[in-house]
């Protein structure tokens, strides 16, 4: 098959055909790096759609009104993931905060410029271990907490009423 | 055997060649995302607010409509600003007497909030402007010919 100079069939250098492997392995691996942007592209199958509930918590009167300019818009992980879409928003009420009595007592009372702000995100999603696989990038578990992103603003939550839409 | 020497297609050309199409892909992909980003950046306008907190009147004064201002991380222009809003200094105070939070008012100290315009890029997840992320909640440094101060983003809207 290979002659004395290792030729196959005494026209192409075994070594040649390494050499074309390795740079065809390398212009995949780049192409896959840069083209697919740093995401990991896993063999997810979407097969339901999922609604959760995400409590924002002592966020400003500023970040309140850029979550509510953020409804019908993507709804992103900390790090920049897509997770969902903002559905709508339930609730702004004002934040509630301790406060010491003069007894040494200490109540809560609502904080004048802070809000929780509750929301719906609807996503696609599997069955994970912990919740669901949301948009094949994120675990979304009852009672989690969760640093999100919209286009707008920033903001951390608890996550709740994780369930199937049908 | 022919005594004619023919020209083969060898293996040095086809890596050549692919090394002539990586090439080309690379430059394609980032010819057209500069391409766009150029595009986009051109004819987008945002309007975004920073506040600033608790300022001394003199300091206050120092925020004028028409001056440009620019990100102090990057030295690059972040916009011009288009309306100064100066208001007292409001701070959130404990009342003993009804064990409750309120707010307060300083008229001896100011709250600014200033409307810049600007141009913009955008990704999947946020604006961009003079190559740093916008979000409403982020503080960042700023500076004008006049002052540079520390403002809080706090409204953020793309023009239609």
């Amino acid at each position: 098959m290979t002659d004395e100079q290792g030729r196959v069939f005494g026209k192409i250098s075994i070594i040649d055909i390494f050499a074309v492997l390795a740079v065809i392995l390398i212009a995949v691996s780049v192409y896959m790096r840069v083209w697919s942007n740093g995401k990991q592209t896993l063999p997810v199958t979407y097969s339901d759609s999922y609604e959760y509930t995400v409590v924002a918590e002592d966020v400003s009167q500023y970040t309140a009104k850029a979550l509510e300019k953020s409804v019908g818009q993507d709804f992103f992980s900390y790090s920049g993931k897509k997770i969902g879409v903002i559905e709508k928003i339930e609730l702004v009420t004002p934040s509630l905060t301790p406060i010491e009595q003069k007894n040494g007592d200490v109540i809560t009372v609502q904080h004048p410029e802070k809000s929780d702000v509750r929301m719906v995100i609807s996503c696609e999603g599997t069955k994970a271990h912990a919740g669901i696989m949301a948009e094949g990038n994120y675990i979304i578990s009852n009672g989690a907490r969760l640093e999100f992103e919209t286009k707008y603003t920033f903001a951390s939550g608890r996550i709740s009423n994780v369930h199937r839409v049908k | 055997m022919s005594s004619t020497k023919r020209v083969r297609f060898n293996v040095i050309d086809f890596f050549i060649i692919i090394c002539l199409i990586v090439a080309c892909c690379f430059f394609t992909y980032y010819a057209v995302k500069h391409v766009k980003q150029n595009a986009a950046s051109k004819n987008s306008i945002l309007y975004y607010s920073l506040e600033m907190k608790d300022l001394s009147s003199s300091t206050a004064d120092l925020f004028v409509v028409g001056d440009n201002i620019s990100n102090s991380q990057t030295s690059l222009p972040a916009g011009t600003i288009t309306e100064v809003k100066k208001s007292a200094h409001t701070y959130v105070a404990e009342n003993s007497t009804n064990d409750e939070y309120v707010l307060e008012k300083d008229d001896t100290r100011f709250d600014v909030v200033i409307t810049v315009k600007t141009n913009y890029s955008q990704n999947e997840s946020s604006f961009v402007i003079g190559g740093e992320v916008f979000k409403v909640g982020y503080s960042m440094k700023f500076f004008t010919d006049r002052v540079s101060f520390d403002g809080m983003v706090c409204d953020i809207a793309p023009e239609n």
